[in-house]
């Protein structure tokens, strides 16, 4: 499976590139061994596709990322995302019937995970068959070695769905779980400070001020070290919200709101700063 | 030497440490434990399937064991090194060390990157003219594929050119090369933030010349594309840079309150402390609270 998609891989950059299978494979193999590499039936040493990806101007890490199914991904995600923040499962799944039937792996476990969110949506089954049947998708063996990021909207959504329906000890259990996942990749940490904000979240909701407070620092540091701007202005939000319920003084509650006030303007995050002008204007410095 | 291999050995064995697994338990069932640790150093060529295997064991994606963590860690060491020479005026002992490496080094982009501070550190000197000093990094530029080998140290070069062109007032020759670096394609997350600052230097270079509406349009470029990858590195500046574009084309007194508060509430946020004094020291007037 691996072999045949690396060898599409190739050919593709090479007519990208519009160069002959003669031309590629000139001074690296000979040109019955670059088409047995380009229909998958032989296996190349690094070395031999060291030399191809020189030849192809593209760095060996690019070469092992396959950037349509990586678009293909988006591009559903987007779509189904869309559905379920709606609440339109009906169109959803007519949806799914009509897709067609060779999407690569990653996205037909996309389509999987929204399938069951969609039917417990509409009610055809209730929270915990879907949060049984997402666990054994997410527990399927090469869910999280080949789809991290998959893997961890999976298992947060489950947390979701405890949380909705008050099981608020299992979601804090799947939420400690993944606060020791081991985020390697940017999109992982991309996503880890979305846990991070979540876990925050729903501690605040159960009157967890203390942990939660704890959980939201551990945001602001990890984004203040990657000089990462997505959820930074939350996270202010949050510590506000925090040092509201646990008497901080006044001066270090205004201070959190306006850097949150501050911090969405300045990232363009127009809705969220309207939301703070609106619901703790009485603590803000000034405005815009 | 052949570097792929070591690297990819290098980079296994890293992940492997990191995710505290023996030898033992990362080969079980691939291949003998006598190959693994060959490949870790760098002895064996391993095949592609067989680093699939090794990757999915160590749960990455198998494009990381190729992120050539060796190489750029060296890189950066000697990097960080040089710079920080530069800074305190240490000129000999950075000269002294770039001449180490040129006669220690196996990488190329090491050599190249000894080259560049060589260059740098003459024209400082006084020992290279400014004329010769941009003609030399053109010869470097000039390596064969030098974009597709190291796209990062590429741009590098070519903004020390710019610098060198800004610092002799050839603002001409630099706006110049500001453009032809904007047009080119930028994939990476790592590029896009190169892109980014390439753009803020363009800003100060229209800022000394006093063209302030092109620079205006400059800036909010950078400030769009950091948006874009949620990155913060230059955002505080570029508010800045429109906080002070904009004052000085007389625009609204509350957009220019606005710029430079954000400017300050980022650079705050983000512990940037050095530029914060510095904005309180020229525009403390118009930022609308402290904390």
């Amino acid at each position: 499976m691996f072999i045949k998609s690396f060898g599409q891989q190739i050919k593709q950059l090479r007519s990208e590139r519009k160069m002959t299978q003669k031309e590629l494979a000139k001074g690296v193999c000979s040109q019955a061994e670059l088409s047995k590499i380009e229909n998958g039936k032989t296996m190349p040493t690094i070395d031999l596709v060291q030399r191809l990806s020189q030849k192809l101007h593209i760095s060996m890490e690019q070469l092992f990322i396959d950037s349509n199914e990586i678009k293909l991904f988006q591009q559903y995600d987007l779509q189904l995302s869309d559905f379920s923040r709606r609440r339109h499962y009906d169109e959803m799944l007519d949806y799914m019937e009509r897709l067609p039937s060779n999407l690569p792996p990653s996205v037909q476990l996309l389509v999987h995970y929204f399938e069951w969110v969609a039917r417990e949506g509409r009610n055809d089954i209730d929270y915990r068959t879907c949060i049984s049947q997402l666990l054994r998708l997410s527990d399927e063996q090469h869910m999280e070695t080949e789809y991290p990021v998959l893997y961890l909207r999976i298992r947060m959504s489950v947390a979701n769905y405890y949380y909705l329906n008050a099981q608020y000890s299992y979601a804090r259990k799947i939420y400690e779980e993944l606060l020791t996942y081991d985020y390697s990749t940017y999109a992982l940490k991309k996503l880890q400070s979305k846990v991070i904000y979540n876990h925050a979240q729903q501690l605040y909701f159960q009157n967890d001020f203390k942990t939660g407070l704890q959980i939201t620092e551990k945001g602001i540091l990890l984004s203040v070290e990657r000089k990462d701007t997505a959820m930074l202005g939350h996270f202010y939000y949050q510590r506000g919200c925090f040092y509201e319920e646990l008497n901080y003084s006044e001066h270090d509650i205004c201070n959190a709101f306006t850097n949150a006030y501050s911090l969405f303007t300045a990232f363009g995050n127009v809705n969220h700063a309207e939301l703070v002008l609106k619901g703790k204007k009485q603590f803000l410095h000034y405005q815009f | 030497m052949d570097h792929l291999p070591v690297s990819i050995g290098y980079e296994i064995k890293r992940l492997r440490k990191e995710k505290k697994i023996t030898q033992a338990e990362l080969c079980e069932g691939i291949c003998s434990q006598a190959e693994i640790s060959k490949v870790e150093n760098g002895k064996n060529s391993p095949t592609i399937d067989l680093l699939q295997q090794v990757a999915k064991r160590l749960k990455v994606p198998l494009s990381m064991l190729f992120q050539d963590h060796l190489r750029s860690d060296v890189f950066q060491a000697y990097d960080e090194q040089l710079a920080e020479m530069m800074r305190s005026n240490d000129y000999s002992s950075a000269f002294e060390l770039s001449e180490s490496l040129l006669s220690s080094t196996n990488y190329e982009e090491v050599r190249l990157l000894a080259e560049y501070y060589q260059i740098i550190i003459q024209e400082r000197n006084g020992q290279l003219h400014y004329v010769d000093a941009v003609h030399s990094l053109e010869q470097l530029l000039n390596q064969e594929h030098l974009w597709f080998k190291s796209a990062t140290l590429y741009l590098r070069i070519q903004m020390a050119k710019a610098n060198l062109y800004v610092e002799q007032s050839e603002f001409d020759l630099a706006e110049d090369l500001f453009q032809q670096l904007i047009q080119l394609e930028y994939e990476t997350i790592e590029l896009k933030k190169v892109r980014i600052k390439i753009l803020y230097n363009y800003g100060q270079q229209l800022s000394m010349q006093k063209k302030y509406l092109a620079g205006l349009e400059i800036t909010e470029q950078g400030i769009q594309e950091s948006l874009q990858i949620e990155d913060a590195h230059f955002l505080g500046h570029f508010y800045y840079q429109r906080g002070y574009f904009t004052k000085k084309l007389n625009g609204e007194l509350s957009d220019i309150q606005r710029d430079f508060t954000m400017a300050y509430s980022l650079f705050r946020a983000f512990d940037m402390s050095l530029h914060e004094k510095l904005l309180l020291e020229e525009h403390a007037e118009y930022i609308l609270f402290r904390s």
